[in-house]
């Protein structure tokens, strides 16, 4: 456990020495809000109301959907980098499983990017912009719990295209393709109230609600409190199905690597 | 003049071969493009399949002003990709040998690497979204509005390989430049990507007269589509985008020149 946190704080700090690319995700975070804002402020055209929804619910929302779907960049090619240059023996031959490592060094990215980039970048933001108060402290904290959860469901994901790796050379297509469709039927760029009924039927099949979908409900209160817990269910299943199909893989995949180079 | 068509298409024979050497990942990588980029419009078409118009703009208006766009860097990208990884080129000492021929540097650098995935996938979207939309609206296709389309895509051409040569230059006085690009050209770019008449007067600003991202696709786009750009802007802005184009064009050239004369290699 206390290699997991040195690997945790060193990949916090090895994030920390670029001074100007942690001032650059604040702007670029920045950008994307005032984007939105003003997009969805002409979209609105003044009206109070559209499907029932209100302009600060959907201000509130996007928000923190880029904010989570900001800190949640998982680096898809961990894996591939090291088979590509051969190191993966020696990753292999490390006491510590490399899923165990991968996780860690995102955690520590993770928490670089929430501390550096999204909560100064949301200050800022919230010195223009007026947002929904999460509906109770309480409420607050379930919400905290469900974000977790939906980062494990993306987190797992990743594992699973990064495991790709060892049958293709080159997984940046599968990741691009991964990340379109996660952006566009997870609500990160266009909320799940505004889609049409047949797409939102889709999505509350398939694991893209549970990702920010989910969480943002529970803060804005609309789902019951009793349900929540069903929801959490729904979110670690998901997780719990994704991590056996990357386990799989990974027993497969370990078994046919071949190193080029090295 | 015919050597340098000569040297041009055996440079385009080369990284043609060199970017399409492994088949399967070559499709793979210019559909992937192709799909990210595609699905910037499809994020909008399901917006506006609940909202009707942005600003009285419906789908195919805003499918137009994204065509413009990607189209442009599409065919941008052929000539630009040396000049985008230009960083490399200066850091690794490269510019050196370039500097040492009996070419342009620049001739070399915009003959020598072209990004083809790039310009495939998202050259390819800007089509699709221009056949779309052009269904759905009433543009005539008289001779002038044809000529006019071309010369409005030829300068939105000018006025990015001018954003991208001008940051080069910036190259050989700062060496780093990664993050200049991701904020002026990058970023704006999301702006341009919807009728700028929604913005605030600041970012309309920046959009006309620092990074001209508005001649590029919102101007020719107003004037094809008979739509008003916004009282604020004179009438001429319609016509401006070749002129804007090749005044950039000269004066980064001009810069291009003076920067070369500064060049002191990094020595490795």
């Amino acid at each position: 456990m206390l290699v997991f946190f040195a690997y945790i704080k060193t990949s916090f700090k090895k994030n920390l020495t670029y001074r100007i690319n942690s001032f650059l995700g604040i702007i670029n975070i920045l950008v994307q809000i005032i984007i939105s804002c003003e997009i969805w402020k002409a979209l609105y055209a003044g009206e109070k109301m559209v499907n029932g929804i209100s302009y600060p619910v959907v201000v509130t929302n996007f928000i923190l959907t880029l904010g989570i779907s900001n800190i949640l960049t998982v680096d898809d090619f961990f894996i591939q980098y090291h088979i590509n240059k051969g190191t993966i023996a020696c990753e292999l031959l490390r006491p510590m499983d490399l899923r165990k490592r991968i996780l860690a060094e995102n955690i520590g990215g993770m928490l670089y990017k929430f501390l550096v980039n999204f909560i100064p970048a949301t200050i800022i933001a919230l010195c223009f912009v007026k947002i929904t108060l999460p509906a109770s402290g309480f409420r607050f904290v379930l919400f905290i719990i469900s974000i977790c959860l939906g980062v494990g469901i993306l987190w797992s994901i990743s594992l699973i295209v990064q495991m790709t790796s060892f049958w293709i050379i080159n997984v940046w297509s599968v990741s691009t393709i991964k990340n379109v469709i996660i952006n566009l039927l997870s609500g990160a760029v266009i909320p799940v109230w505004f889609m049409p009924h047949v797409l939102q039927k889709v999505v509350k099949v398939t694991p893209f609600e549970a990702i920010y979908y989910i969480p943002m409900q529970i803060y804005l209160g609309k789902i019951k409190l009793y349900r929540i817990g069903f929801c959490y269910v729904k979110q670690i299943c998901w997780i719990v199905i994704f991590c056996l199909i990357g386990s799989f893989m990974w027993e497969k995949g370990k078994k046919r690597i071949i190193t080029q180079g090295g | 003049m015919r050597d340098t068509i000569d040297i041009f298409t055996a440079y385009a024979k080369t990284s043609i071969k060199a970017w399409f050497q492994y088949r399967l990942d070559a499709f793979l990588k210019s559909l992937s493009v192709f799909i990210r980029e595609s699905s910037n419009a499809v994020a909008v078409y399901l917006t506006l399949y609940t909202f009707k118009s942005i600003h009285g703009w419906n789908i195919s208006e805003m499918l137009f002003l994204f065509s413009l766009l990607f189209i442009s860097y599409g065919i941008l990208v052929i000539f630009a990709t040396g000049l985008r990884e230009f960083e490399s080129v200066v850091k690794s000492g490269d510019l050196d040998r370039f500097l040492l021929r009996p070419r342009g540097v620049l001739f070399q650098i915009i003959c020598a690497n072209s990004d083809w995935f790039a310009a495939l996938g998202q050259g390819g979207a800007g089509i699709v979204m221009f056949i779309f939309a052009t269904r759905n609206t009433d543009i005539h296709w008289t001779f002038i509005n044809v000529i006019y389309l071309i010369f409005a895509v030829l300068g939105g051409i000018a006025i990015q390989f001018s954003v991208f040569l001008l940051i080069a230059c910036l190259n050989i006085y700062i060496v780093h430049t990664e993050n200049i690009r991701e904020i002026f050209y990058w970023n704006l770019r999301k702006f341009a990507c919807y009728p700028i008449n929604v913005f605030s007067g600041v970012i309309q600003f920046i959009l006309v007269f620092i990074v001209p991202f508005a001649f590029v696709n919102y101007f020719p786009t107003c004037h094809l589509l008979h739509k008003q750009a916004g009282s604020q802007f004179p009438a001429a802005v319609y016509y401006l985008t070749p002129v804007v184009g090749i005044i950039l064009l000269m004066l980064t050239y001009l810069f291009w020149r003076i920067s070369l004369k500064h060049y002191s290699s990094t020595g490795s």
